[in-house]
C-alpha cells in the first residue's frame, strides 16, 4: 500500500473502520452459519464463532495501524477539532484571524518600504555621490523642508551646470506623467504609459548603460530640436516588444507625436523615484523647469 | 522483517499457497481452506489472519477488492499479485529446506 493510499485512508478513516467491521462481521456470520449447519443452536454458534475468531478489537487496532499513519490521523483529528472550536465561536475566530492578518500585512508593508527605500541601493552607478537639489520656498523664507521646491527652470539648470562645471555634473528630471502611445500604423491600439523628460546628460551622469541601442547624449539638448527621441525602460521593452533589438530606430507615437526609439536602459533602472516601471523617458524638450 | 522461520512467516506462506491454488478468496474462505487442508492440525486463531492479510496487502503480495459473494453478501476478496507469486516461490523453497532440516534433526538426534 502506497503512502497515497495511506493518506486516503487517514482522510477517510471512518470508511476504513467500516471496511474492517464489515470484513469481521462477514467472517463471523459465515462461521456462525457453518456451525449452525453442524447442528449448533444459534446462540451457541455465535459464541463459538467469536471464540474461534479471537480478540476483534485488538485485530482492528493492528490493521488500522498498518493501513494508515496513526500520527497523520492524529494531526487530522487535531485540525478537525480546532475547526469545530472555531465554528463554535465564529466571532472570536474571525477577530483573531483578522488581527493576525492585519498585523502580518502591516509588517510586510513596512518591511517592503524599508527594503525599497533604505536597504536596496539606488539603481545608479554611484549612489553615495548622488544629490538631489532643492531650495526653500521664496514665499515662506526661513521655514524647513516641507515647503522646499525642486523645480528648476531650464535657464537655471544651464546656469547651475556652468557654475558647478568641473566639480559636479547636473541633470534635470521631470516628474513622471501619463501619456498615450501607439504604433505608427492606422488604427493601432492605444496604450497608456508613464514617461518622464530628462536632460541629455542624465543617463551619463547616473552611470546607466544601455541594454540596446544608445542612451541620450548632450547633443539631444540642442534647441530647436530636429526630432523627438525616446529611451525605453527595460521592463517596458520586455513586456511590450519581447526584448526585440529591432525596436531601436523605429518610431512610435507618444501623445500623437512621432518619437524615435534610440535605445533601452539597462535592466533594473527605471527612475530615481518610484514611478511605474513602464517609464519612457524622452529627451528634455521644454524650457520650463 | 520478522524472523524468517517464525509462525508469522508460516502463516504468510499458508495464505499465499491457498490463494495460489484456489484463486481469489475472502478471509473466511482462506481460514477454512487452511483448516481443511491441514486436517485441522493448523487451527490458527481466525482473527489473527486479518492483520496478516492486511500486512501482505501493504507489502503488495496480495490485492483486495470488495465483491458480492455467492450468497450476495459483500465480501473482501484477496488475490495473489505477481510480487506475491515471487515471494511464494522463494519462501516455499526456503521453508521446505528449513522443515526438512528440522525433520532430519528430529529423526536422527
Amino acid at each position: 500500500m502506497s503512502w497515497l493510499s495511506r493518506l486516503k485512508n487517514a482522510l477517510n478513516s471512518r470508511r476504513l473502520d467500516d471496511d474492517l467491521s464489515d470484513e469481521i462481521r462477514d467472517h463471523l456470520e459465515r462461521r456462525t452459519d457453518a456451525l449452525r449447519k453442524q447442528g449448533l443452536d444459534p446462540d451457541e454458534a455465535r459464541h463459538k464463532a467469536q471464540a474461534r475468531f479471537g480478540n476483534a478489537t485488538l485485530l482492528r487496532e493492528q490493521s488500522r495501524g498498518l493501513r494508515l499513519w496513526t500520527g497523520l490521523e492524529g494531526t487530522l483529528q487535531d485540525i478537525r477539532y480546532s475547526w469545530r472550536g472555531m465554528c463554535k465561536a465564529p466571532g472570536f475566530a474571525l477577530t483573531v484571524v483578522l488581527s493576525l492578518a492585519l498585523a502580518i500585512g502591516a509588517n510586510t508593508a513596512i518591511y517592503s518600504i524599508v527594503d525599497a527605500a533604505i536597504l536596496r541601493p539606488l539603481p545608479v552607478g554611484d549612489p553615495g555621490r548622488l544629490f538631489r537639489l532643492s531650495f526653500p520656498s521664496v514665499s515662506d523664507p526661513g521655514s524647513l523642508a516641507e515647503s522646499e521646491s525642486d523645480w528648476f527652470s531650464y535657464p537655471e539648470y544651464l546656469q547651475f551646470t556652468a557654475a558647478a562645471a568641473p566639480v559636479a555634473r547636473l541633470a534635470l528630471f521631470s516628474s513622471p506623467g501619463r501619456a498615450e502611445t501607439h504604433e505608427l500604423t492606422a488604427r493601432a491600439p492605444i496604450e497608456k504609459i508613464n514617461r518622464a523628460y530628462v536632460s541629455g546628460g542624465a543617463f551619463e551622469m547616473l552611470g546607466i548603460q544601455p541594454a540596446a541601442g544608445r542612451l541620450f547624449s548632450t547633443t539631444e539638448d540642442r534647441i530647436p530640436q530636429d526630432r523627438a527621441v525616446a529611451v525605453l525602460s527595460y521592463d517596458y521593452w520586455r513586456r511590450r516588444f519581447g526584448q526585440d533589438p529591432a525596436v531601436v530606430g523605429r518610431s512610435i507615437a507618444i501623445n500623437e507625436k512621432a518619437v524615435e526609439i534610440i535605445g533601452v536602459a539597462r535592466e533594473g533602472f527605471w527612475s530615481l523615484e518610484n514611478w511605474s516601471t513602464s517609464g519612457c523617458p524622452e529627451r528634455c524638450t521644454t524650457h520650463e523647469r | 522483517m520478522a524472523n524468517p522461520n517464525s509462525a508469522q512467516t508460516a502463516l504468510d506462506l499458508l495464505v499465499l499457497t491457498v490463494l495460489d491454488r484456489r484463486g481469489p478468496l475472502h478471509g473466511y474462505g482462506i481460514a477454512t481452506a487452511i483448516e481443511d487442508l491441514s486436517q485441522e492440525a493448523l487451527r490458527v486463531e481466525e482473527g489473527s489472519l486479518y492483520p496478516a492479510l492486511h500486512r501482505m496487502e501493504e507489502l503488495g503480495w496480495i490485492s483486495a477488492e470488495w465483491k458480492a459473494s455467492e450468497t450476495k453478501r459483500r465480501a473482501r476478496f484477496y488475490r495473489l499479485t505477481k510480487a506475491g507469486k515471487k515471494q511464494l516461490a522463494n519462501e516455499s523453497d526456503r521453508w521446505s529446506s528449513f522443515a526438512a532440516g528440522v525433520a532430519r534433526v528430529l529423526r536422527h538426534a
